[in-house]
């Protein structure tokens, strides 16, 4: 293999994950274009709130969940790919309040590879669909140059059990499950930067379903809820935020993969976390000076963990809860008004 | 340009590897000049240059063609993005220095390494007809290895193996000594928990068969004692 040819094998891999995900700004500019939708009532939750999934009421006590998602490997074992891709696409049921009902598979993948390969890859992400209580119904596969893989999941939910992402309050806190830094840490592995065991940490958390997550906060007052996936902590706090609110994170109380905190600290960062920075720098201020706390903030998560919000008198009742049930839990800040002439959203001290 | 100019075409390659190119080569070079094809790639290297206290220029070549210098502070070559941009092209071959298989030197000018040289140890003696004298010869071996010019960039172990990198094992020392120059050493996980030394390991990480297939086949070499 030639070195260009070398460099642009490695690429697929290292821009793998939700760091291939299309910057925020773009994508807003496109759908802002597109002629408006007819109008239906029925559609409780479409992508004019950038929330994390469709949601529809079929009758009074029932509404579907509709979404999909899936991405080129940040792994490169087939079987682990599948797990993390179907993990991360299951997880916007989840972050809607809602339970799994089908998947289908969603498969690019190249005409000359082994298909062993894709087998190992479907075993991985029908592993998942299973413990996520789901039916793998069926899928679509195509040929492409290099392999892609998600689900399409329908889930539902009752209408007034939604967790929407846009409905956070004044004076509510925010729990943030899962560490941050996965994004830097797989692209770091990848280009032989990071340890093993860091690897490791990032895997485990990739594929752990937020199904257990959200099983707790669903016992619990919960004002609002996105998953933290490729627009980074800082951006999906932001649309969080909807421009309405400011949120005081507590830079001390961040969950991160201590090897990401190192791994920024020597620059190795991605593509993905810069343009999320391009995108949110102007709504974010850091009181503190630390560049690399400032690169995991803006980090692309693959299968991140769930952003909530809780009434402030309920986050320690909430968290203990969700740490009882082997979720990795954090309160990470609050939230409170924000001037209308403010253009700071975040705030992080 | 002085020799202290290094060049690399980072044309096709996506963050962090021109990043990491480009901080290899500022270990021997005062100033790099980096080719990289998107907008981000410039300011991921921006980032860096300004945190480390470097000297940063670009100037943008073609749409999808970017020329970015860095220069250590105290050097007086920030000026280069004023070359002609005729004298950069997509085909100029890089100056080799990242990314071959060679030693590369650092910053302290201790760690040995050699991108593609791997070490296997998948037995707890060396050669065959005495299994003591072939454990004395194995634990001569890795201290051997710490006397190399040339340090292996993985040291894999497996099966028998992997009783080296538990305490009581002769080489512990040696391999810690191994670790701290930066070589990598891993051990095969299932044979950890075969021989029951998960809780005495003294060395290096655990891993799976998936990775060692994967940095087998990408070594250039494997070396068995």
């Amino acid at each position: 293999m030639t070195e260009t040819a070398k460099f642009a094998a490695e690429q697929l891999i290292v821009c793998g994950g939700c760091n291939a995900k299309m910057g925020p700004g773009n994508l807003a500019d496109i759908l802002a274009k597109l002629p408006a939708n007819k109008r239906d009532d029925a559609l409780l939750v479409g992508y004019d709130t950038t929330d994390d999934a469709a949601v529809y009421q079929i009758d009074a006590e029932t509404a579907l969940i509709q979404t999909l998602d899936f991405f080129p490997s940040m792994v490169n074992d087939p079987y682990l790919f599948g797990k993390i891709a179907a993990t991360n696409a299951l997880s916007d049921v989840f972050a809607m309040g809602g339970d799994v009902l089908t998947a289908l598979n969603i498969v690019c993948f190249p005409e000359d590879m082994n298909r062993h390969i894709l087998e190992k890859i479907l075993q991985g992400g029908q592993e998942k669909v299973k413990e996520a209580g789901g039916i793998l119904a069926g899928g679509h596969s195509i040929h492409d140059r290099l392999p892609k893989y998600g689900l399409a999941v329908t889930g539902k939910v009752a209408p007034n059990q939604i967790l929407r992402n846009d409905t956070v309050r004044p004076g509510d806190a925010l729990i943030l499950t899962k560490p941050l830094g996965v994004g830097i840490v797989t692209t770091s592995y990848n280009a032989g930067a990071a340890s093993e065991a860091a690897f490791q940490q990032a895997v485990d958390s990739m594929q752990t379903l937020n199904k257990y997550a959200a099983d707790v906060l669903k016992q619990h007052q919960v004002t609002s809820c996105t998953d933290v996936t490729g627009f980074g902590l800082a951006g999906h706090l932001s649309e969080m935020l909807h421009g309405q609110l400011q949120a005081t994170i507590e830079a001390v109380d961040l969950p991160m993969i201590p090897d990401a905190y190192t791994c920024a600290e020597e620059f190795l960062v991605t593509a993905g976390g810069q343009r999320n920075r391009n995108f949110l720098q102007d709504k974010i201020k850091f009181e503190l000076d630390d560049y690399a706390l400032e690169e995991i903030v803006y980090d692309p998560q693959t299968s991140g963990g769930l952003l909530a919000s809780v009434p402030a008198d309920q986050v320690a009742t909430v968290v203990a809860d969700l740490k009882q049930a082997g979720v990795t839990a954090n309160c990470i800040g609050r939230v409170t008004e924000k001037a209308a002439d403010d253009p700071i959203e975040i705030i992080v001290k | 340009m002085s020799e202290n100019l290094a060049k690399i075409d980072a044309l096709g390659q996506a963050c962090p590897i021109p990043i990491i190119r480009t901080k290899k080569a500022l270990r021997d070079h005062n100033e790099v000049e980096i080719l990289v094809d998107t907008d981000v790639s410039t300011q991921n290297l921006e980032k860096m240059a300004k945190q480390l206290n470097y000297q940063y220029a670009m100037k943008q070549l073609a749409p999808d063609q970017f020329q970015v210098n860095i220069a250590k502070a105290g050097t007086t070559t920030a000026t280069a993005p004023t070359t002609p941009a005729a004298t950069v092209t997509a085909s100029t071959p890089t100056d080799g220095d990242a990314d071959q298989p060679h030693i590369e030197s650092s910053e302290a000018g201790q760690i040995r390494l050699s991108q593609g040289y791997t070490v296997v140890i998948n037995t707890n003696t060396m050669g065959q007809g005495d299994e003591k004298l072939g454990q004395t010869l194995l634990k001569s071996f890795v201290y051997s290895l710490t006397e190399q010019d040339v340090l292996p960039e993985y040291i894999l172990f497996y099966n028998g193996g992997v009783q080296l990198v538990a305490e009581g094992s002769d080489s512990v020392e040696d391999l810690q000594a191994l670790a701290a120059q930066g070589v990598k050493i891993l051990s095969c996980g299932v044979c950890i928990n075969y021989f029951d030394l998960k809780e005495k390991m003294a060395v290096g990480e655990i891993t799976n068969m998936f990775r060692i297939v994967e940095i087998m086949r990408k070594s250039q070499r494997l070396v068995r004692p």
